[in-house]
């Protein structure tokens, strides 16, 4: 160590002495400045380490989260999971050095700053104090005057006690200083030399865990290789991938199987019309679509394909359209090109063709998942089959060549496919054809085809044959012009029709002649025997002064059939609905002693016994008109009316109101006025009776017959307001569907819908205010001039027995109306 | 007026369903002719209204049914759900029995409407405040549980009517994936929602 000062300098207080302490009084201060100035620096460095660790620890945590993505990835899961408890693990020991840093160099050095350095600080103050006593001792020592020798001595006194005080003090000061600048090296080296070992310990650790990792991490780098070769691979192939456009393009137009699906554009047929993209495919005989998100549901847009057809649509401003046409609706598609519109058309073709040849299919559709409800479709599916059980329905009606496929639904016979041409030709005010086996029929349809058939109609049609056929016959290979001539003649020109039903004592020889050919393979009913005309000519005797018309409940559901259809339930639980509601009608009517008690009456005729068929030789795919016409009594006897008031109008009149078919058939036949009115009657039309009747079949044979829909009575009342005040849901449905106005005013200003309110029949209002609705909406609409609502919400009221009448129905409490309700909706 | 009246961009059905008498009818009258009727009469079948509302420069034409609550008076067809976007399941919250009921509502929606149906549960008569029978928490939990978004009104004070039927109506505007999404913001933000940031 170095030696400093000797002390005699001290005592002496030498020149020497006093530059040494200010030399070493700078000293000590430039050290304790450059201390300072290191005591903040390091201060700086631990906290902006601290700041660092808590943002590593915050990304640790980030890296956590991360791995959570990779946890369907073990391997990777893994992985990552020991690399962040590296990053951790050296965090860690960051945060322990950071440490260290603190305690070691800041808390050694600012030690060492306030003892040493501030102790010879503080020392120097005292120094200063007692040098500047001494010296003033000394000034008054030697300002003692010779004179006074007490002053003198008492100088001298304090001279030399502020003499040993100073340097006793300046020994002390010395002695600080000294000490100081001794321990100041040992004091700072130490201090750095433990921060340095703070820092080896960081790096060990640090090196320590990165050997115990060394394993792990060595295979994940393996890994890794084996990983970015599995990507070049990968790489590689997808380069490729724009092969498969073309690859894709080529499959798309050349294949020629009918398995067909793809997206197509949609025209929406709501009230906006707007196109929307979905993928189409053809699944049992129908088109169906599904949305390209992920929802798992599909729509089906053709129930059935066999009633459809495609072409394309060159209208409208967009190109590749095509339309698919069913009897009921019509839809717009636009593929994506002229190549897949012509590949989607023939497809579609191909795919109708094919169901149509194997149209036996009828099971396993798939459910729409949007509408569940879908699943009972509107139109009653019934087999085409049994219209031909219908007597004489084997034969054309007209040619009577076997398996006739076609129909005509207001005459309510069937057709060969000629002779369907030729009706087709008369225009429809004479003849609605319509295919067995192609169309969907409604039920009201199938309802009159039931009480009609080509027996029936033939004996009015064709009850004088014979008589002036100067006409060929036409059958089944004849030429075009036999058929057409014969038929205009059958219909138009109602050449062959039988007679007006005449009182027997005025016209016997020709009443029998008609019934010469009736009793040929007919035979009458058990019941309502000794009624046939040919029994009454024989057996009148006091003369024939009325007539009238009665029911007539010919095509029952018959219990035993279903066994022998049972190879086919698609047809019984379709129609079952129907039948069960038929049953008690049907003891009721075979249980009436009235029928026979009016029959037995010889003064009166009963026009339309003669076309009555015997019913066990009728088949019994549906009861025919039973379940609109509940709430009527059988018993009632049939309103008389006198000879003088019998002519085709009144027949028709009396008809309607019993719902009697085949005398409606025979009274148009016989030439009755549509338009005509009763004036005895209220000038009530044909259809304001058939309505009263509160049967659909009739409604529905009137109207297809051209009867006028928007009639109004001397009381202004139309049918539709005469259904709605009767609480008949069935016919006020039967009456818009055929588009009836339902805001005119009866003369008392009332509209049908007020009297639906009135009679609190929410079914009717609904159907009145829907079909509004629509109307206003329809106009948006330029393809189907139909909401789907609309048509849902009709769809419902169509698979309504006709039996629900608002008089049944009033009978129930809510709840019967609720359960009636659910298995109306969930039968199937 | 009327012209204009036929100009729509969007057509919306959109339902009210739920027990009779909690105030479906005064709540359209309300949102469609801004009129409220304390002697209404029950709804038998169901009714129509429609009213026309800007979203983001797009008319949306709201068609609205108003179904019948009372057993007796609904018809037998539940079609009318079909093609509806929103639906509107009222309860009376001072009616506890309404609220029960709810759960049957919901089920009948399932049943027959449209999977995709964006449906509000709507506690109607909130000015009853005295009468409360339904804490708002609890068909708030409710509504949250089953998916449902909740608001609750009056038709009387027509305390959030436009609310309701604005938010079912604007929420539909982005759900149905068979109209192209549009931005929909609601009009009274939107100067406040601008970017601010480039």
């Amino acid at each position: 160590m170095r030696a400093t000062i000797e002390f005699e300098e001290c005592l002496k207080d030498s020149p020497r002495f006093r530059q040494f302490v200010s030399k070493e009084e700078s000293d000590i201060e430039h050290l304790e400045q450059r201390l300072e100035k290191i005591i903040k620096l390091c201060n700086v460095a631990v906290d902006s380490g601290k700041e660092y660790v808590k943002n590593q620890s915050a990304f640790a945590m980030s890296l956590w989260d991360l791995q959570q993505h990779f946890l369907d990835n073990k391997n990777a899961h893994n992985a990552l999971g020991k690399l962040i408890h590296c990053f951790q693990e050296m965090n860690k020991f960051h945060t322990i050095l950071l440490d260290q840093a603190s305690r070691t160099v800041l808390k050694n050095l600012s030690v060492f700053v306030k003892d040493d350095i501030n102790q010879v600080k503080d020392y120097k103050g005292h120094f200063l104090k007692v040098s500047e006593g001494y010296d003033n001792a000394l000034i008054k020592n030697a300002q003692a005057s010779k004179n006074r020798p007490q002053e003198m001595q008492e100088a001298a006194n304090i001279l030399s006690a502020s003499k040993s005080c100073f340097q006793h003090t300046a020994l002390d000061y010395v002695n600080y200083i000294t000490l100081a600048q001794a321990r100041k090296v040992p004091s700072i080296l130490s201090t750095l030399l433990d921060y340095y070992q703070a820092c080896v310990t960081y790096y060990h650790q640090g090196f320590d865990l990165c050997n115990d990792f060394d394993e792990f991490f060595k295979n994940i780098s393996e890994d890794l290789n084996a990983l970015r070769g599995d990507y070049q691979q990968l790489e590689k192939a997808m380069q490729n991938r724009h092969m498969s456009v073309n690859r894709y393009c080529d499959s798309n137009t050349n294949s020629t199987s009918n398995k067909i699906e793809g997206y197509l554009f949609k025209k929406k047929s709501k009230g906006f019309k707007t196109w929307c993209r979905r993928w189409f495919y053809l699944s049992d005989n129908q088109l169906v679509y599904r949305k390209r998100s992920n929802e798992d549901s599909f729509s089906v847009m053709e129930e059935d394909l066999r009633i459809c057809s495609v072409r394309p649509v060159n209208e409208g401003d967009r190109r590749f359209c095509f339309e698919v046409i069913s009897p009921t609706k019509s839809h717009i598609l636009q593929a994506d090109s002229a190549d897949m519109l012509s590949l989607w058309i023939s497809a579609l073709q191909h795919s109708i063709g094919a169901a149509i040849q194997h149209d036996s299919t009828h099971h396993s559709r798939p459910q729409s998942t949007n509408a569940p409800n879908n699943s009972l479709p509107a139109k009653r599916r019934i087999h085409w089959e049994e219209f031909l059980k219908i007597p004489g329905n084997a034969y054309c009606c007209d040619c009577r060549s076997p398996e006739p496929r076609w129909a005509s639904i207001n005459l309510g016979i069937t057709l060969c496919i000629e002779c369907s041409g030729v009706h087709r030709s008369l225009g429809v005010h004479y003849s609605k054809v319509r295919s067995l086996t192609l169309d969907a029929w409604e039920s009201e349809n199938v309802k009159v085809m039931m009480e009609l058939g080509n027996e029936v109609v033939n004996r009015i049609y064709e009850a004088r044959i014979g008589d002036d056929c100067g006409l060929k016959k036409p059958t089944e290979q004849c030429e075009i012009g036999v058929r057409e001539a014969w038929i205009k003649a059958k219909y138009v020109e109602r050449r062959f029709v039988c007679g007006m039903p005449k009182p027997q004592e005025l016209l016997a020889s020709e009443t029998a002649e008609v019934l010469s050919i009736d009793s040929g393979g007919v035979v009458e009913d058990g019941e309502s025997g000794g009624s046939g005309i040919a029994k009454r000519a024989t057996l009148s005797l006091g003369g024939t002064r009325k007539w009238a018309v009665k029911k007539l409940r010919r095509r029952q559901k018959q219990r035993p059939i279903p066994k022998t259809l049972s190879d086919d339930p698609s047809i019984y639980n379709t129609a079952k609905t129907g039948d069960e509601l038929e049953d008690d009608d049907d003891d009721e009517s075979i249980n009436i002693p009235s029928m026979s008690l009016s029959i037995s009456r010889d003064d009166l005729l009963v026009i339309g016994d003669d076309l009555a068929l015997d019913r066990l030789e009728t088949p019994g795919i549906l009861g025919s008109d039973q379940e609109s016409t509940d709430g009527e009594s059988d018993a009632e006897s049939p309103e008389e009316l006198p000879f003088s008031q019998l002519d085709a109008n009144q027949l028709l009149y009396m008809a309607s109101v019993v719902h009697n078919l085949p005398v409606m058939c025979m009274a148009f036949a016989l030439g009755a006025d549509k338009m005509w009115k009763n004036p005895q009657d209220r000038q009530r039309s044909f259809l304001h009776q058939a309505v009263i009747s509160g049967s659909v079949m009739a409604c529905e044979f009137l109207l297809l017959n051209g009867a006028a829909i928007d009639a109004v009575d001397e009381m202004g009342y139309s049918a539709l307001h005469i259904s709605t005040a009767k609480g008949h849901i069935a016919q006020v449905y039967l009456l818009l569907k055929h588009k009836a106005a339902y805001d005119l005013s009866s003369s008392d200003g009332k509209k049908a819908l007020d009297i639906a309110v009135d009679q609190e029949n929410a079914d009717i209002v609904t159907l009145l205010r829907l079909t509004q609705l629509n109307d206003e909406i329809g106009p948006n609409d330029e393809y189907n001039g139909e909401d789907e609502t609309y048509k849902n919400v009709m769809k419902d009221f169509s698979k309504l027995p006709a039996s629900q009448t608002r008089v049944l129905r009033q009978r129930h409490d809510s709840n019967t109306l609720e359960s009636q309700r659910s298995s109306l909706t969930n039968s199937d | 007026m009327g012209a204009r009246e036929d100009e729509y961009d969007y057509l919306f059905k959109v339902v009210l369903i739920g027990d009779s008498g909690v105030g479906k009818s005064n709540l359209l009258s309300r949102f469609t002719r801004n009129e409220f009727n304390l002697e209404s009469k029950s709804t038998i079948g169901v009714e129509f209204a429609t009213r026309s509302i800007e979203v983001d420069g797009k008319t949306i034409k709201a068609q609205i049914w108003d179904t019948a609550g009372q057993e007796r008076y609904r018809a037998i067809t539940s079609a009318y759900y079909r093609g509806a976007v929103g639906a509107l399941l009222v309860y009376d919250i001072a009616k506890h029995l309404t609220y029960e009921n709810v759960e049957r509502w919901l089920r009948e929606l399932r049943d027959h409407a449209d999977q995709n149906i964006v449906i509000m549960l709507v506690g109607n008569k909130s000015d009853l405040r005295h009468l409360r029978s339904v804490p708002t928490d609890e068909a708030k939990l409710f509504a949250e549980r089953n998916g449902l978004s909740f608001i609750e009104t009056s038709a009387l004070d027509s305390t959030n009517v436009e609310t309701a039927f604005q938010n079912i109506l604007t929420g539909d505007v982005l759900h149905p994936s068979n109209v192209e999404p549009i931005d929909v913001k609601p009009t009274v933000t939107a100067d406040v929602r601008k970017p601010c940031c480039h």
